[in-house]
């Protein structure tokens, strides 16, 4: 018998694969900040880089870090993007994530930015561009995730 | 480079489709491995050792797709060792045989690549699971984000434009309506370009790739052992690096931007070293660049040597990079118009030998005699470059 020509057919499957993720002890202190309103970054003591958020080594230096610094709620934009497209477990769209160096790092830290008028998809808005100053804001309910705070334009200065 | 030089005799390489519903995951790689033997005129019996370069197995869902697909790249009773870097899994496969050639660990490698990203409905979805769960899983990146972010350096800081954007896709396309393997075979315009579909600024859909299913096969061997074969490419330069993991690590500094990404340089630095390549952009004859997004071609021109720093928009705006330009840039169509991503890097591993071979068909570039292959994965984190020769060292 040959084998016939008609498209084979699929067999449907999933994984289902609960974790739980270790962070450790400076992921830990980070998120205890957030629930405080305040973010925190380490100092090498070797370079002087401030990382956020913190880490327990320095990959340049490679020697361990054991100091928590408090950096400013304000910053600049570093990269942004307006998602337009929607994926499994976006938020709807549109909306901008940027990653943005806050007063006092070296590194930048990547939230969502809300409170921009996003109206007109053609072309970024001012008020998002790369170098425009934007504010960490914090929610009411804290949970100790990344997302307990996201940034806001700052206009105020203007 | 080395005593044993290692060369390619051979490549191999399945039809790429959004979905081969036609063969199922070991059938997929037995195509492309028995086509790559006979493009090699080798035995499997002369096969020393096998290299598997397959990408996240979430594609795939099943974890360890080596077992299940050990006989149909003939493993059975070889050595087998499995490579994975992400998207750069496919050029480090043969960065991975070609160590082993030229240490004589082995005579003759076969590198395997294989993906398949249609068995499951979202590939951003799985993309997302790469990003570390503590801090950047929350926040919902994936590749597309990650590469606008690029895009939008680009555009503040090294004068790319929509226009620039337009054009890369426009050639890639064109080009890979001369490769008769290229999944997507469509003419398209610069005008369809800037009017499709938004997917994160700036990012359109004809500045992506398209998700396919394919494989791709290489054979390796020694120089000494290629001499008697009727074709063969020689392994003048490798290189490869990683860069830090956190994009707000790297985003820039004193000495990098994230625009230009600095672990593709170090890749090629190596590799030119290697081939003792001083001037790329005038030495290299053809370059198959792993660059699945229109903006990230013209930051590999730069991370590449083909242009200084920020002047990248300089090759598209004089048409260097097209297939009548100096320097052609993804005659075969690239990854924007096939991405089986775990074989993309060892695809355009097989298209570099094939043009020095003077064996890639209708996209042959005339004369090439000295071809850049490169692999990106990880979000702009981990980097291959190979330079393939015609002629032996
Ligand atoms: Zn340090």
């Amino acid at each position: 018998m040959t084998v016939p020509t008609t498209v084979p057919t699929r067999i449907p499957g999933e994984w289902h694969i609960p974790y739980q993720y270790t962070i450790g002890t400076f992921a830990t202190a980070f998120f205890d900040a957030l629930r405080e309103q305040r973010i925190l970054g380490c100092r090498c003591a070797q370079c002087g880089r401030v990382s956020v958020p913190p880490k327990s080594f320095c990959e340049y230096c490679f020697v361990p870090i054991d100091e928590l610094v408090e950096v400013g709620d304000t910053g600049r934009i570093e990269a942004v993007t307006v998602v337009t497209a929607p994926f499994a477990g976006s938020p709807p769209v549109p909306y901008v994530v940027a990653y943005v160096r806050l007063a006092g790092a070296t590194s930048s830290i990547c939230n969502y930015v809300h409170g921009v008028d996003l109206g007109d998809l053609d072309r970024l808005p001012a008020d998002i561009a790369i170098e425009a100053p934007v504010r960490a804001v914090f929610g009411d309910k804290r949970e100790g995730r990344v997302t307990d705070f996201w940034f806001e334009p700052v206009r105020d200065r203007s | 480079m080395s005593p044993q030089q290692p060369a390619v005799l051979g490549f191999g390489q399945t039809r790429y489709k959004t979905s081969r519903a036609d063969v199922g995951t070991p059938e997929l790689i037995f195509e492309a491995v028995s086509r790559a033997l006979a493009d090699a005129d080798t035995e499997l019996t002369e096969i020393d050792a096998v290299v598997f370069a397959s990408a996240p197995e979430v594609f795939e869902g099943v974890y360890e797709p080596d077992r299940w697909c050990v006989e149909a790249f003939g493993g059975v009773g070889k050595p087998l060792i499995r490579v994975h870097t992400g998207g750069a899994t496919g050029g480090s496969g043969p960065l991975a045989a070609s160590r082993l050639i030229a240490a004589g660990l082995y005579e003759t490698v076969l590198v395997v690549g294989l993906q398949r990203t249609s068995e499951t409905a979202d590939a951003q979805a799985v993309f997302t699971t790469i990003f570390d769960p503590v801090y950047e899983q929350d926040v919902q990146l994936n590749v597309i984000t990650g590469i606008a972010l690029v895009a939008s350096r680009q555009m503040k800081y090294f004068g790319l434009t929509e226009d620039h954007m337009a054009w890369v896709s426009t050639k890639n396309f064109g080009n890979a309506l001369r490769n008769p393997y290229a999944h997507l075979h469509r003419e398209i315009t610069e005008q369809e370009v800037k009017q499709s579909r938004s997917l994160a600024y700036p990012l359109r859909l004809l500045h992506t790739c398209p998700r396919s299913d394919g494989a791709a096969a290489v054979v390796m061997t020694s120089a000494e052992k290629a001499r008697g074969k009727s074709h063969a490419a020689y392994v003048a330069g490798l290189g490869c690096a990683a860069d830090v993991y956190r994009i707000g690590d790297r985003i820039h500094d004193d000495e990098s931007d994230f625009a230009i990404p600095r672990a593709q340089a170090w890749a090629a630095t190596e590799a030119y070293q290697e081939a003792g390549i001083t001037d790329p952009r005038r030495e290299l004859d053809v370059v198959e660049v792993y660059a699945p997004f229109a903006n990230l071609e013209i930051a590999y021109y730069e991370s590449l040597g083909l242009a200084p720093p920020g002047r990248g928009i300089d090759l598209v705006e004089t048409g260097a990079t097209a297939m009548d330009g100096d320097i052609p840039v993804v005659p075969s169509g690239g990854c924007m118009t096939t991405n089986p991503i775990g074989a993309t890097g060892l695809i355009r591993f097989g298209e570099a030998a094939a043009q020095v071979m003077g064996r890639a068909g209708d996209h042959q570039v005339d004369g090439a005699r000295l071809a850049l292959a490169t692999a990106c994965g990880g979000i702009d984190q981990f980097y291959t470059a190979a330079v393939l020769a015609a002629q032996p060292a």
